[in-house]
């Protein structure tokens, strides 16, 4: 079992960069740090599909010279779970940065908490 | 607030009346523009109005921001004393957060020593769906490149909702980042100060205006080929629209308007979709319902073949391109 | 008759996209919104009685390839009376929220609002009658975007900042949702459900691949309980729901967070099969999951001083519910917890809207210690409150006594947890909710301050609609209950 990790190292790498995301998303106080985040784990999950998709020694999925034999090309599905995650991917991250945005130029800050303070220094009310 | 513990919250505190011991500090605020009597009635109020205005915000900005960087400071302390604290719960937070972090990577560790094995020819994943895929393909959507088969004809309900995504997306930014509708009558732009003007570097010009052409070229080239080579509406897409960004960037905002504006991408972008959809309820329609489609599939391998690959590629792309300009363009016109 | 559901997700895109063009005629988006959800809504009954003459379900195949190649739709009764009920809560929420949107979404934008309200129609749909697990992603992450769009119209600070939890803590969800698909799809090779579940099947049987299923199947029921905020991921819930303007929290509450829950549903059902989600356990965790919603969802909802907050903390508890009722793993079970999915969607935007009612009766203040009187000031606001109220207590007669009673009696084969619970949390409710009704309805010294409002006519329909149907769900249940027990068999 253990030796299948090192077999799969390109899974392993996609696992960890998965939870480096995750946790950057969780622990760090910047918004665009936050962002960055998710994009590394939305990354890692198409390093692990492509991986997936991969036959050692095979054609990438274009038909070439009309030889439809399945057995000389790489699987096609993951290639295009790939290409549906990273139009998802850059939607998510364009709406996110315009939240940002936003909310740097309402309270000079990417911290959510650091408003709290922020409220209080301008005098208003924070509910 | 809620995070912190009481000792962390005295700080706060203590924070607090620093800063309201310090605002006082920060200068009245200079109502602009100053009564000038005589300037009135000569012509030129306009730009004596504007101008004195943009300096003395961009000086008070400059002012606020020196404030901000001290707060910044003081802030970072008493975040870092809070987290220090043994009994804070922003402390426990972050805790929970690593170990629920190693827990997942171990347990993801472990599923994927479970896994088959990377490159393995017989793994499940190569089953029947992708052996059709790769077998019938061509015969049954007449696509060279079976991935552009598999997302544009037999999974095509996935893409449709893909280029929604893209809409949500330009919607909701539309909506957050997009200030009044401007005019775009020539002297309004230019009395606007704020308008992005390009960079002055003659070299980058030079070679952005004889590569852009070509950019714009190899983008169309990828939209159109999709079905016969690597790429397709997506990546197409995606290089027009960066080659109208460069433009955008060099040459400046006016220059670039002239070509595209965001309200020109809004219609382009509505088109494109509904194109799409509407040949995609064509083929899903007569599909459903047990009716031949009459798309002719054309001959393998001619740049018009793939039946109704070939124009949904081109709806894709003409989506792209203007998300991703429209997308840049409302950042920079917000940022400047 | 085939044709029914994708032909109102299209109607659905299309609107959307004619909306973003129409400009500033605000008044037309609007009349295209209601026409549409109209539409759909009609369209989804035509389904119904044709799904109880019939019986079974319909698989619909969108293009010319048969599954496992193509993608697919499948829909039975449970899904057309859920679609049904999906469209009147967002018509009737739009029509009681009108008055708010005006006032806190900027007028030019009033088109785009009701651009995504379309697009959040349109994954719903999606979501409640997909029969692919990758469609089910993309229309997943359409909802997201769309609900997300909701809450921040207000474009308020406290809006921003909610929008913002509330995104981050989704998008997590959909990267874990997306890692659990590509795990499940590198030891089956299928996407479609009906594939997947003999495939998973197959292989739980010879035990091979046994240990990523169980990952994968965990991590799928944490991203869709962060959604549908599942008690300890709930914490995105209360500042999104009591911020956002009116008609976005009730969207939110009474449609959006269902959703999810449907998608969990036929997951557990058609995905990986009732009896081995027991056996990995998962199914036993999110019951207690939800036995805890239940609890603490009302001891937060208790200490909140916020009308609006409190409203979505309790939001919380009834999910709670719901997840209970999944969790006894039965289909008696099941169909009560639908019940109480379709009660609660009925009854919180009921609540919503009145609570927008009384807090625009006085001055805007969200403080429930402000509303002394409010409820006489907006007599049609009081009475949908009180109405809700005594829904969510229950009180015999109204929709959330029926549902409470399914409960039990699809419960009281499997142990006095769920009873005592569910007795423990009526109770918490009342000692929240009561309190509100007598101040609202308290006569009040500075009634003269306050400059009364007409009540349009809209509002007054918005809440006696909602108020009609929670009493017909009360009085009627047993014909909602015998059709949700014919749906679910052939789930």
């Amino acid at each position: 079992m253990m030796l299948n990790l090192f077999h799969n190292y390109y899974e392993v790498a996609a696992v960890i960069l998965f939870s480096i995301g995750l946790l950057t998303v969780l622990l760090q106080r910047n918004l665009i740090k936050k962002i960055i985040g998710l994009n590394i784990m939305d990354t890692s999950v198409f390093l692990f599909l492509a991986a997936k998709g991969y036959i050692a020694g095979r054609m990438s999925p274009i038909i070439k010279d009309g030889m439809t034999d399945a057995s000389k090309y790489i699987n096609p599905i993951p290639s295009g779970l790939v290409l549906t995650g990273i139009v998802v991917a850059v939607s998510v991250t364009a709406f996110s940065l315009s939240l940002t945005l936003r909310w740097y130029q309402q309270y000079k800050t990417l911290d959510l908490d650091g408003v709290v303070l922020k409220n209080v220094w301008r005098g208003e009310k924070y509910e | 607030m809620s995070g912190l513990s009481e000792e962390g919250k005295k700080d706060v505190k203590k924070f607090t009346d620093w800063v309201n011991a310090n605002s006082e500090e920060i200068p009245p605020e200079i109502v602009y523009p100053p009564k000038h009597d005589d300037h009135h009635g000569h012509g030129h109020e306009h730009k004596e109005i504007v101008i004195p205005h943009e300096e003395t915000l961009r000086e008070k900005m400059a002012k606020r921001e020196h404030i901000d960087e001290n707060f910044q400071e003081e802030w970072q302390n008493v975040m870092q004393k809070a987290n220090d604290d043994p009994s804070s719960p922003e402390r426990w937070y972050r805790l929970a957060s690593s170990i629920g972090g190693a827990l997942i990577v171990l347990v993801l560790l472990i599923t994927v020593a479970n896994l088959p094995r990377f490159g393995s020819p017989d793994a499940p994943a190569m089953n029947e769906v992708a052996r059709r895929y790769l077998e019938s393909g061509l015969q049954e959507t007449g696509a060279v490149n079976s991935v552009a088969g598999m997302i544009l004809d037999y999974r095509a309900f996935d893409t449709l909702g893909e280029s929604v995504v893209l809409f949500t997306a330009t919607v909701t930014v539309i909506f957050l980042l997009q200030q009044k509708e401007r005019n775009h009558n020539k002297e309004d732009i230019e009395a606007v100060d704020g308008n992005y003007k390009g960079i002055r570097s003659l070299p980058a010009k030079v070679i952005v205006a004889i590569t852009f052409p070509f950019i714009i070229l190899y983008g169309i080239y990828i939209v159109l080929n999709g079905h016969l080579s690597p790429g397709g509406g997506f990546s197409g897409g995606a290089i027009i629209g960066a080659g109208l960004v460069l433009n955008h960037l060099v040459f400046g905002q006016e220059f670039s308007e002239k070509f595209i504006n965001v309200n020109k991408c809004k219609k382009l972008m509505a088109g494109g979709l509904f194109v799409y959809i509407a040949l995609k309820t064509y083929s899903i329609l007569t599909g459903a319902n047990g009716i031949n489609s009459h798309i002719p599939l054309g001959k393998a391998g001619s740049i018009f073949s793939g039946g109704l690959i070939f124009p949904l590629n081109i709806c894709v792309g003409v989506v792209v391109a203007c998300t991703v300009f429209s997308l840049y363009s409302l950042f920079t016109d917000w940022s400047s | 008759m085939n044709n029914i559901p994708f032909i109102s997700i299209i109607i659905s895109m299309i609107a959307s996209i004619a909306m973003l063009l129409l400009g500033k005629k605000s008044k037309t988006a609007l009349t295209l919104a209601k026409g549409v959800l109209l539409v759909v809504a009609l369209l989804s009954l035509l389904l119904i009685p044709y799904f109880i003459s019939t019986g079974g379900s319909i698989t619909y195949m969108l293009g010319h390839y048969p599954a496992p190649w193509g993608n697919e739709l499948r829909f039975g009764l449970l899904e057309s009376l859920l679609a049904f009920v999906f469209c009147t809560v967002l018509l009737l929420a739009i029509i009681g929220g009108k008055n708010d949107i005006i006032e806190d979404v900027q007028s030019r934008k009033h088109n785009q609002y009701f651009a995504l309200l379309m697009l959040l129609l349109l994954s719903l749909l999606a979501l409640i009658y997909t029969n692919d697990i990758f469609t089910a992603y993309v229309f997943i992450e359409i909802n997201t975007l769309a609900s997300c769009g909701i809450v921040m119209v207000k474009e308020s600070g406290e809006t921003l900042r909610a929008t913002i939890k509330y995104l981050f803590m989704s998008l997590m969800a959909s990267g874990l949702f997306l890692i659990s698909i590509a795990l499940l799809y590198s030891v089956t090779g299928q996407l479609l459900i009906p594939s997947l579940f003999a495939s998973i099947t197959n292989l739980l049987a010879s035990g091979t691949y046994r240990w990523p299923i169980v990952v994968a199947c965990t991590l799928m029921t944490i991203s869709l309980g962060v959604k549908s905020a599942m008690f300890p991921f709930h914490t995105w819930l209360p500042d999104a729901h009591g911020t956002a303007t009116t008609s976005s929290s009730s969207i939110l509450s009474g449609v959006v967070v269902k959703g999810y829950i449907i998608l969990l549903i036929k997951i557990y059902y058609r995905v990986f099969g009732i009896e081995n989600i027991r056996q990995m356990g998962v199914l036993q965790a999110v019951f207690w999951l939800g036995i805890a919603g239940m609890i603490f969802g009302s001891i937060f909802a208790i200490r909140e001083k916020n009308l609006k907050r409190m409203v979505a903390y309790s939001s919380v508890a009834q999910i709670g519910y719901i997840y209970a009722g999944i969790g006894l793993g039965t289909y008696a079970g099941l169909a009560a917890a639908l019940f109480h999915m379709i009660v609660h969607a009925y009854t919180k935007p009921l609540l919503f809207t009145s609570a927008g009612g009384l807090i625009a009766a006085s001055k805007h203040s969200k403080l429930i210690a402000n509303m002394t009187g409010a409820g006489r000031r907006n007599l049609p606001a009081g009475i949908g409150f009180l109405i809700g109220t005594l829904s969510m207590v229950g009180v015999p007669l109204f929709g959330g006594f029926a549902s409470k009673v399914y409960l039990a009696t699809s419960a009281s084969e499997t142990g006095y947890a769920f009873l005592i619970a569910l007795a423990l949390s009526s109770f918490l409710n009342a000692i929240y909710y009561l309190p509100v009704l007598f101040r609202i309805f308290a006569r009040s010294d500075a009634d003269e301050e306050y400059e009364k409002e007409e009540a349009d006519f809209g509002y007054v329909m918005s809440i006696s609609c909602f108020s009609i149907i929670n009493i017909l769900l009360g009085v009627g249940g047993i014909y909602i209950m015998h059709l949700l027990n014919q749906g679910v068999q052939i789930l």
